[in-house]
């Protein structure tokens, strides 16, 4: 088991490394010219004196390993740099944008995995009745919303119509609620339809049948035998389905204007700030794929049978 | 045989299943009782309805089986299934516990050993968990698993077939039920295991005084634990009556068949009945002589276009056959 | 390992009782009466005004320049109550408005001013002002009196020194010891108190010199997304969206704002978006190819369709609001036998995509969303039009940075581009546009022709006030009769308000805030 997770965590150390290879080369090989967009602040009208000034002061026209090492460096020592539009140094707004992120992922989350749990128990108690119907069906249109939509219809009906929450901003638990929902729902529903088909498949086996014959109730079965068993299919479910919520916040946090990594990124790739660029994108390939590991890891130990192998 | 002292009295039972592709008959017009303490064997081919009769009543049958179930059962004196009346169910895991086939896949692999026999005490002896903890560390004792209180917590993988075979029984009896029924509870097993869980449950049935209804397709398997024996063929009994009069004097031919091909040593373990050519009829389809005709060695004419009805033979022997009928007829004049 | 589940189970279930429990419902989407809200587009970012970096709009509320901007261009006093221009034009006599002090209390006089130009008036970063690049040096003729000397003749220097940046003023004692920016501090009506990504607070100066505030405070909240702003502003939970360059209302949205009962305000727009030709392409060099593809254009139906109505179909190079801006040229109506007949007479010929000498007459128009927003409709507009009269657009896509790349470089056969509008017109557009010698790193040229149409531009750059209009109107006819540039429309500026806002106004440039007059009421 040990010898697994370490195997697992040196699998995740090396994918890191690639990653950080990928986010500095993608962001270095795009097209246009970076030193136009410095150049751009320093006068309201650019000279070309000026673009070549500039590519001298940050060594744009040095070899793209140079560049690659000086980055790598800079980035190990904590050093991100600064955004070359506000000026701001890039670790510290990273560091201040990830609670924004933080709480909508995290948010985001519980709505999943209520909507998820929540919805497939409820179809799975009564099978085929009007609940499970409701469900599935909800299930199949909400995975083929477009978070953007959902969130529009979200923000129209609780602030243009309702007035009861704010359709904007990072202010506290009720300014939560939408983009927690906007972001959670579509894989709620997703979790949702892939517990429901593993629960069903779980409530058939026979172990259901002798916990029956020991006098349970369908609910405590349910409970109790069924989702020991599809846990594994939830967290991996979830797992997929968290990681992919960074991609979610670059449509969400916009959308509400959350001050978060990911609006800093939307806000850095439109005006091809760099440096921005390279560290956030790094910061979702680790979270990623730390995301990944952690799933791996829960559930080796949530299934006794790699947990606890027979020879050990 | 039935009598006012029987724990179990079944009289009548039709079990019809259906499920989204047939309709099948699975038991017509079955007759037993068992008393208390005692053990009925119910011994058939797969497929005779053996299991069905037993499982349908108490609402165990597979997802997507709906079953008809006509006749009466009576347990413990009280009418728990007939006259619109259905109550079977809530006797489960209390004063009625089943051990089934494959004690691998009857166990839930997602959970420790310990809770889920411990649920059953919770339930409904109502016991702490702490009480259940001991009261299952007992139970495993007594079904003959060293180091019980460590085998709590471990889970079902980490234990061998017979292993688990006895958490299965141990959570079954865990309320102390008046009645067991136990379906084929050693086919799964190794054969040297087998003898150890019969004589596992003898044991049990004489500390707690319960009545066991044993299904199986081996009649060697019954033979030494079984006061009464029931024969099914094609969901009917075809021969009822105690040990001695069925194994001593079988009076129809399926189960002088059934007695011939009991497997020896030399026979690979597992292996499906010897000796009787053929196979059963499909249930689906309506019969209209006896079942067993097309296999039967000494058929009469009149086979062909009635069934049998289930007459003695002597005191409480009951077999359904023309055939021996005839030849007893003959031997008393 | 049951520990650690039951862990997650407890706190999963801590953190939904927390979310729920923490859910109240306040009246939050009614604004009190002391706070007017303001969407930006994005974070308002550094205010330094030496540096290019703030949103225009929100520098303005804090900085002053000695002159304003009035409507129509007309010069009005600010931090310097009058001014004089020599008669060779090269001295700017400025008489200084006394007992203003920035809101930090340093006072306002000739020394904080030759501070404040001292940062930056004859720097090269800065030189693209033209007065900063002809400038001399600053003589302090009084506490509240100083002449700026230069070493040309600017007659565009007052209405550069009504900008926003780098010329307006920042209190001397605003900086840390070795000069670099600390905070905003300013004369204007209003004191910043927070400044992050996710807004930016403005309170009322009290100690301003002019007319104050009806209003305590006014929060510019950061909402990224258009979409989201026309939400907000219909949830009442903002109170103004709008504005070029601090969260632009496309026309789609401001007819959905009006419909839903909101009121939309519209201005005259000071720029002008044009459709300018590579001068240096064979094909276009001839002007009856330039005349075909600009007569191919049915400007009515593209501000009626694509611009909802929020545009004004042109054929000037500047809005008659800007100075100078030259006689009205009656827009004609589309005419493709006309422009086929020019094609025909200029050699292109054949059915389907003309061509001559073997060549096909297939132009390039380069479109970026970031540089002008909607232009990739607009491009296939275009496309639609000229096709007609068998000439052949290929539409590129190019982001915001790649435009940069591409037009200075004259990477193109045709482009969109829009003038700098006030305050910077008319002056800023000839250079940028027009003038051969001027070469700049992220602009290319509408048009360029360095022997006939440089002494034009530079004639009407340095004509003095009796001659100038006559200046301007002869390079205006120059490019008419050429048919040099396609001018297409005149964008309305776009403002939406709620019902909280009244006696709203637009300023007379889109790099201010309207917030001059406007009174609010809870709501």
């Amino acid at each position: 088991m040990l010898k697994l997770v370490y195997k697992r965590f040196i699998g995740a150390m090396m994918l890191i490394v690639i990653a950080s290879v990928f986010c500095f080369l993608l962001i270095a090989a795009f097209p246009g010219n970076v030193a136009l967009v410095i150049a751009e602040q320093r006068s309201a009208t650019v000279s070309i004196e000026i673009v070549h000034q500039v590519e001298e002061e940050y060594g744009l026209k040095d070899p793209i390993l140079v560049r690659y090492g000086r980055w790598l460096g800079d980035t190990l020592r904590g050093d991100l740099g600064r955004s070359l539009r506000t000026g701001e140094p890039v670790g510290p707004a990273l560091l201040r944008r990830a609670a924004p992120t933080f709480v909508l992922i995290l948010a985001g989350a519980t709505v999943a995995l209520t909507i998820g749990l929540g919805f497939s128990l409820l179809g799975a108690l009564w099978p085929g009745g009007m609940v499970d119907r409701g469900v599935r069906a909800l299930a199949l249109v909400g995975a083929s919303m477009p978070k953007f939509f959902i969130a529009a219809l979200l923000v129209y009906a609780f602030g243009v119509l309702l007035k009861v929450l704010p359709t904007y901003g990072f202010d506290g638990p009720s300014s939560w609620i939408l983009p927690a929902l906007a972001i959670g729902i579509v894989p709620g529903a997703l979790i949702s339809r892939v517990t429901r088909v593993a629960l069903e498949s779980a409530m058939s086996r026979p172990y259901v049948t002798t916990a029956l014959a020991k006098g349970m109730s369908r609910g405590r079965i349910l409970v109790r035998d069924a989702v020991p068993n599809v846990l594994p299919v939830v967290v991996n479910a979830f797992g997929i389905h968290f990681a992919f919520m960074v991609q979610a916040a670059i449509v969400i946090e916009p959308i509400f204007a959350w001050p978060g990594v990911a609006s800093y990124f939307v806000e850095a790739a439109r005006f091809r700030d760099y440096q921005v660029l390279q560290s956030s994108l790094l910061l979702f390939s680790m979270f990623f794929i730390l995301v990944n590991f952690v799933v791996d890891l829960i559930v080796l130990t949530i299934d006794p049978k790699q947990r606890r192998p027979r020879s050990a | 045989m039935s009598s006012s002292e029987a724990l179990l009295d079944v009289s009548n039972l039709d079990v019809t299943l259906h499920t989204e592709r047939a309709t099948v008959r699975a038991s017509r017009a079955v007759t037993y009782s068992v008393a208390a303490g005692r053990t009925l064997a119910i011994v058939g081919e797969s497929g005779s309805g053996k299991t069905i009769l037993n499982l349908a009543p108490l609402g165990l049958l597979p997802p997507g089986v709906t079953a008809d179930i006509t006749g009466e059962v009576r347990f413990d004196g009280k009418l728990v299934l007939g006259d619109g009346v259905n109550q079977i169910a809530s006797h489960r895991g209390k004063d009625i516990g089943v051990i089934f086939q494959d004690p691998l896949s009857a166990l839930n692999p997602a959970r420790r050993i310990g809770s889920q026999i411990m649920e059953v005490a919770e339930q409904h002896l109502g016991m702490t968990a702490r009480a259940a903890s001991a009261h299952a560390a007992e139970l495993l004792k007594m079904v003959g698993i060293p180091d019980p209180v460590a085998r709590l917590s471990q889970y079902p993988h980490e234990l061998s077939g017979g292993m688990r075979q006895r958490v299965v029984i141990a959570a079954a009896i865990a309320a102390e039920p008046k009645l067991l029924i136990a379906d084929e509870p050693t086919t799964a097993l190794d054969v040297t295991v087998q003898a150890q869980i019969i004589s596992l449950l003898r044991q049990l049935q004489k500390r707690i005084g319960m009545a066991i209804v044993l299904i199986s397709h081996d009649i060697g398997v019954v033979a030494g634990m079984a006061d009464a024996i029931a024969v099914m063929y094609a969901g009917a009994i075809v021969e009822i009556g105690s040990a001695d009069d069925v194994l001593v004097q079988p009076s129809h031919p399926y189960t002088r068949g059934l007695l011939a091909s009991v497997p020896r040593l030399d026979t690979p373990l597992g292996a499906p009945f010897r000796g009787l050519p053929g196979l059963p009829p499909d249930l689906s389809r309506p019969l209209k002589g006896c079942a067993f005709e097309e296999r039967c060695s000494v058929a009469l004419e009149a086979c062909g276009s009635a069934r049998p009805p289930l007459q003695p033979v002597a005191g409480t022997h009951a077999a359904a056959c023309f055939a021996n009928v005839r030849a007893a007829l003959a031997a008393t004049r | 390992m049951n520990t650690t589940r039951r862990t997650f189970l407890i706190s999963s279930g801590l953190l939904t009782t927390a979310l729920v429990s923490g859910i109240e419902l306040p009246a939050f989407a009614a604004g009190d009466a002391t706070t007017l809200r303001i969407a930006l587009n994005r974070q308002t970012g550094n205010l330094d005004p030496t540096v290019y970096k703030a949103i225009w709009a929100v520098q303005s509320m804090i900085f002053e320049p000695l002159v304003r901007y009035g409507q129509g261009g007309k010069l009005e006093p600010a931090l310097a109550t009058s001014w004089s221009v020599s008669e060779d034009g090269k001295a700017l006599a400025f008489k200084l408005r006394e007992g203003v002090t920035f809101s930090d209390g340093t006072p306002w006089n000739a020394e904080a001013l030759k501070w404040n130009l001292d940062r930056w008036i004859g720097k090269e970063d800065h030189s693209w002002l033209l007065v900063s690049a002809a400038y001399d040096r600053l003589q302090i003729v009084g506490p509240y009196e100083v002449v700026l000397h230069l070493k040309n003749p600017v007659p565009s220097a007052l209405a550069e020194l009504t900008t926003v940046r780098p010329v307006r003023f920042l209190s001397p004692k605003a900086v840390a010891a070795d000069g670099t920016f600390k905070e905003a501090v300013g004369t204007g009506p209003w004191k910043v108190v927070r400044n992050d990504a996710e807004r930016t607070e403005l309170v009322r100066n009290d100690g301003y010199w002019g007319e104050k505030p009806a209003f305590e405070a006014v929060s510019l909240v950061v909402i990224p997304n258009a979409r989201s702003r026309v939400d907000a502003l219909r949830a009442g939970q903002i109170d103004i969206t709008g504005g070029v360059f601090v969260a632009a209302l496309s026309p789609q949205d401001a007819r959905t704002l009006e419909a839903s009962g909101l009121a939309v305000e519209t201005a005259t727009g000071t720029d002008t978006l044009v459709l300018g030709f590579n001068p240096e392409r064979p094909i276009l060099q001839d002007p009856r190819v330039r005349e075909a593809v600009s007569l191919c254009l049915d400007r009515a139906a593209i501000c009626e369709k694509l611009l909802k109505g929020f545009a004004t179909p042109t054929m000037n190079l500047f809005p008659s609001v800007i100075p100078d801006s030259g006689r009205r040229l009656p827009v004609p109506k589309r005419d493709v036998a006309r422009a086929k007949a020019l094609l025909e007479e200029a050699g292109w010929k054949g059915a389907g995509v003309r061509s001559k000498d073997g060549t096909p007459l297939k132009l390039e128009l380069v479109i970026s969303e970031d540089a002008v927003a909607g232009s990739r409709a607009l491009g296939e507009v275009i496309q639609n039009f000229v096709r007609e009269a068998g000439i052949d657009v290929d539409l590129r896509l190019v982001d915001h940075v790649s435009r940069h790349d591409d037009i200075p470089q004259l990477k193109y056969d045709l482009a969109l581009f829009i003038t700098a509008g006030a305050p910077y017109d008319p002056h800023s557009s000839l250079t940028t546009y027009f003038l051969s010698t001027y070469r700049t790193g992220t602009d290319g040229k509408m048009f360029m022709d360095a022997a006939k149409l440089d002494p034009l531009v530079n004639a009407a750059l340095t004509a003095t006030e009796g001659t100038r209009a006559a200046a301007y109107q002869a390079f205006y006819d120059w490019l008419e009769q050429n048919h040099a540039i396609a001018p297409i429309y005149h964008a309305t500026r776009l403002w939406a308000h709620g019902k909280r806002v009244s006696n709203f106004s637009i300023p007379a440039t889109e790099y201010e805030m309207p917030h001059e007059g406007i009174k609010l009421v809870a709501g």
